[in-house]
């Protein structure tokens, strides 16, 4: 589904990426750890084409993502803040996303209504622009926009962080449940180690820009992850 | 810890982005208070020793009694233009630190401020060249005295002013209206404020010592603010950012227009709910009058080349206004931009449109200028479409230029986030660019042929406008890296 070949990012000097080569498959659920630093959120904006790589390509379906806007209309992501039009309700905001992605008003509204548990009644109908949620209601905006229109692939960063408990385990729920039905790829980094190996098969380290570990996920990877990082 | 204070105060300002990312804009700035500043040095000189060459008056009745107006003029300016510095304070309310302290620190600092300066620049010559060589030295100091305190009384009334402004929504509107009555009552000679103003600034030259009335009021008023901070710096008090139950706009209309409608109204949404291209859209329609400055004078009956400028200028004011800052707008969620399922084309037209759509909305309303005749309106036609045709691509062609990042929640006034270089280069091709095709035939004394050319070449524009957003769009995806870097940084 998503390949990187010779990838690297080189900041005044400072090589903040290098991946020589990693594939992920179609339906497999990616997960990205390693220290702040390590360049995760550089690698997928890399994968997103918002950050022009120094050397080498990453191939969504055999096409170069640089190179046309083909991968927009399968790729559901959320990083940061910067993914949400602060100035809209959340209203608003499901709605202008909808008409992106051909929703009828009905079908977003059966889309919707899949969240209400996780949107808690905070979210949905109140006046209030999302500048003015919380960062975790931000944060299940934009989760939640990301997961519209039936994507193949989805990249999140950070999901778990500023949620609270519940909503960390609906949304962990949530997103296997996606995943399972739909078939849907899933590149996730984190830096709780704990859901993290829950929610992926696969687990990918980095330091330093590098691939320091790409293990399948069972019963002793999180207790590996916690002895590297413990030593680091 | 007040000089800590105020080393950091000076960072904040030396290490904020826009002063280390655009020099040129702080260039203008400085020299643009250079400027200011001189004019109130040769304004206080004027009126120091070149008074009574232009009015038949007393100086010193005449300026008693303008002082009144004047410093409701001062607290008009301070009102729109200067800042509360509460924001600053924020970081230190958690650390181990006198309350009152970091109060202090605020409103002393706040008291270093150009507009403090402005009628001590003004009135300094006055007051020991004229009053001191009338009255003597000593009743020219009492009342330079006076106006320093009056100054600052104005200073931090209009700082406490503000403050309260967010408790009281209307009270803005209650004091308009008293000024209004004011103003009014004045005008007709009911009241004669001008007669106030005379008998209180009067009273300083029988009575010097009075003068010290104003020192106290702006001790006073120093204090009232900072009973008022000290009680209240809560940071949700402090934001002078009030919460909106409003929530303004729809545009379902537009939807109908698809994906297009659909981006228009969203940055329709964008204009309307944040000040600053808020702003940007009321000078729009203000400027709509900017022909009555022009057309009916008889100078310009002479020179009506000029004229083909307004028509650009009214038809084309708010593509150079907002759309000079094209991208910047959207720096908050720019990597959205990138990422969601619009096209970089779709994303172009829907400017381009909002632009055209502006363009013929104003020119619709510049129709009623043909009541100064029928040319106006083909002068209009002429700078219509050479605007919808060239000049609104080229705007955003140059707003493509490494464009700065603008955070949106924030002022108007003084606010020159996102101005660059690009935004320096704007007003030379709009403005001249229609002149280069217009004025060799205007010299050659065919004025019609000429502004038929210049509406023929924008009506090719706009004929050739798929190939001419396709180029943007080209150039857009070639830049979009690094746009979308400067945005992420600043």
């Amino acid at each position: 589904m998503i390949e990187v070949s010779a990838l690297t990012k080189v900041y005044k000097g400072v090589t903040v990426v290098n991946i020589p080569g990693l594939k992920v498959a179609k339906g497999e659920s990616f997960g990205l750890v390693g220290n702040n630093g390590a360049g995760k959120t550089t690698f997928f904006r890399m994968i997103l084409d918002l950050v022009r790589p120094t050397t080498g390509q990453v191939t969504s379906k055999e096409e170069d993502v640089s190179k046309n806007e083909e991968w927009k209309h399968y790729t559901g992501s959320y990083l940061d803040e910067a993914f949400l039009i602060d100035y809209l309700t959340p209203d608003e905001y499901f709605e202008f996303l909808a008409t992106l992605h051909n929703y009828s008003s009905g079908d977003l509204n059966e889309y919707l209504a899949q969240f209400e548990e996780l949107f808690n009644d905070e979210i949905q109908g109140k006046k209030k622009y999302i500048r003015d949620l919380s960062k975790g209601n931000q944060k299940k905006v934009g989760i939640v926009a990301a997961l519209m229109g039936s994507p193949e692939v989805i990249l999140l960063d950070e999901p778990f962080a500023n949620l609270d408990p519940t909503t960390q385990i609906r949304l962990k729920n949530t997103l296997k449940k996606w995943k399972e039905e739909n078939q849907l790829t899933m590149l996730i980094s984190s830096h709780d180690l704990n859901h993290v190996t829950e929610v992926c098969e696969r687990i990918v380290l980095l330091e330093k820009g590098e691939v320091k570990r790409d293990i399948h996920t069972s019963s002793s990877t999180l207790k590996d992850l916690e002895d590297y990082f413990a030593a680091y | 810890m007040f000089a800590t204070l105020l080393s950091h105060n000076w960072k904040e300002k030396t290490r904020s982005s826009i002063w280390a990312k655009s020099v040129l804009a702080n260039i203008f700035l400085g020299f643009a208070a250079l400027m200011l500043l001189t004019y109130a040095v040769l304004l206080g000189v004027f009126i120091a020793i070149g008074l009574e060459d232009l009015i038949d008056a007393d100086p010193i009745i005449f300026i008693n009694k303008a002082l009144l107006y004047y410093f409701f003029f001062e607290f008009f300016l301070r009102f729109f233009l200067q800042n509360v510095p509460v924001q600053a304070i924020e970081p230190y309310l958690h650390l181990p630190l006198k309350k009152g302290r970091i109060v202090h620190f605020m409103l002393r600092k706040s008291q270093v401020s150009v507009f403090n300066l402005l009628a001590i620049l003004i009135f300094t010559p006055f007051a020991f060249i004229r009053i001191g060589g009338e009255y003597g030295f000593y009743t020219g100091f009492m009342w330079w005295l006076m106006i320093v305190g009056a100054a600052f009384t104005v200073h931090f009334k209009t700082m406490y002013f503000k403050k309260k402004l967010n408790d009281i929504p209307n009270l803005f509107l209650i004091m308009f209206l008293v000024i209004a009555l004011v103003a009014g009552l004045d005008y007709y000679g009911i009241i004669a404020l001008s007669d106030f103003s005379l008998w209180v600034f009067n009273w300083v030259l029988e009575q010097p010592l009075l003068a010290l009335i104003f020192p106290l009021s702006w001790f006073l008023t120093y204090r009232v603010n900072y009973g008022y901070f000290v009680n209240n710096t809560y940071p949700e008090e402090l934001s002078t950012r009030k919460s909106t139950s409003k929530i303004s706009g729809d545009f379902g209309f537009l939807k109908r227009f698809g994906r297009t409608g659909e981006l228009i109204g969203l940055e329709l949404k964008l204009i309307l709910r944040h000040k600053r291209p808020r702003t940007a859209l009321i000078m729009t329609g203000f400027l709509l009058l900017y022909g009555l400055a022009f057309y009916p004078q008889e100078a310009y009956q002479e020179m009506d080349w000029i004229f083909l400028f307004v028509g650009i200028f009214i038809t084309g004011i708010f593509f150079i206004n907002y759309g000079q800052f094209l991208l910047s707008w959207e720096s908050g969620y720019f990597d959205f931009v990138l990422t969601r399922k619009v096209s970089y084309r779709q994303y172009f037209e829907a400017k381009y449109y909002m632009f055209v759509v502006a363009a013929a909305i104003a020119f619709v309303c510049s129709l009623a200028y043909g009541f100064f005749g029928f040319k106006i309106i083909l002068i209009n036609l002429a700078a219509f479409l050479f605007n919808i045709g060239v000049n609104i691509p080229l705007v955003m062609r140059i707003a493509l230029n490494s464009p700065k990042k603008i955070n949106l929640n924030k002022g108007a006034a003084f606010n020159y986030e996102g101005v660059g270089a690009a935004q320096f280069l704007i007003a030379f091709p709009v403005l001249l660019l229609p002149y280069a095709f217009y004025l060799p035939f205007r010299l050659l004394g065919n004025d019609t042929i000429g502004l038929l050319l210049v509406g023929l070449i924008g009506l090719l524009g706009f004929l050739f406008r798929d190939k001419v957003i396709d180029k943007l769009t080209e150039t857009f995806t070639n830049k979009r890296h690094k746009i979308a870097a400067g945005f992420r940084t600043q």
